[in-house]
């Protein structure tokens, strides 16, 4: 690909500061692929509990499982951050919030809220 | 290279998708906090209800196609190889794909039931 775009690439990740725009891109990223790869455990969940009366109580034993406790708080961070940082995406769609104060202003708060929907997670899995 | 992949229906489609998700998910949450179903019976009953089984069939649907889209933009920005990018991607086509006939499964259990 791409044979006459010989432009250098800088990519040491320790010396590039990403602005907080660009974190919450990346970590829209990483969200997503978390909660994609958390569908298969979602369904098999979900289909257990459907089944009968016994599997719903098994789905019910599992989710109290340390592990899966870990993986449904990770889980929350993710969705919280994937929904909040898609809602800011939509608005820019949207034409809101596209200048440069505006946009590190709404990053700043989606980190803010994810963050504050993360604690609320840990106090409904884990207390 | 273009693959025929981008353009205005995908982009389109993963906000359609991700607005009904986002719709779907709040009522989803504020349901299961204001009335937790307390056991099978509750549970079954509601995706049984035949306006729930068809927003959850949509809601997933949309989950697929949505990770369908987001994954395959991430794929084509991070993998470069033309054969690479054709085995991550017809692997991801199969993941999805066994996945939306498993949970149909599911679905087709509550009704069949």
């Amino acid at each position: 690909m791409n044979k006459k775009n010989q432009r250098p690439v800088f990519l040491n990740l320790t010396k590039i500061s990403l602005p907080v725009t660009g974190v919450v891109s990346i970590f829209h990223r990483l969200s997503g692929l978390f909660l994609a790869l958390s569908i298969p455990l979602l369904i098999y969940l979900f289909d257990l509990s459907l089944r009968s009366a016994q599997g719903f109580s098994e789905a019910q034993q599992l989710l109290q499982l340390p592990l899966l406790k870990l993986l449904l708080t990770v889980g929350a961070w993710a969705l919280a951050h994937h929904l909040v940082a898609g809602i800011r995406f939509l608005l820019i769609d949207l034409d809101i919030g596209v200048l440069k104060t505006a946009a590190r202003r709404s990053a700043w708060i989606t980190h803010g809220l994810t963050t504050l929907i993360l604690l609320l997670a840990i106090v409904v899995i884990w207390l | 290279m273009r693959w025929g992949l981008g353009g205005f229906r995908p982009w389109l489609f993963q906000r359609v998708s991700a607005v009904y998700m986002l719709g779907f998910l709040l009522f989803f949450m504020l349901a299961i906090f204001a009335c937790p179903p307390s056991d099978y019976q509750a549970w079954q009953a509601w995706f049984a209800h035949p306006v729930m089984w068809m927003a959850t069939a949509i809601f997933f649907v949309s989950l697929f196609l949505h990770v369908w889209i987001g994954l395959r933009d991430v794929i084509l920005d991070y993998l470069h190889s033309v054969p690479v990018r054709l085995v991550v991607l017809v692997g991801l086509g199969i993941f999805l794909i066994s996945l939306i006939l498993w949970v149909f499964k599911a679905l087709f259990t509550v009704v069949l039931l």
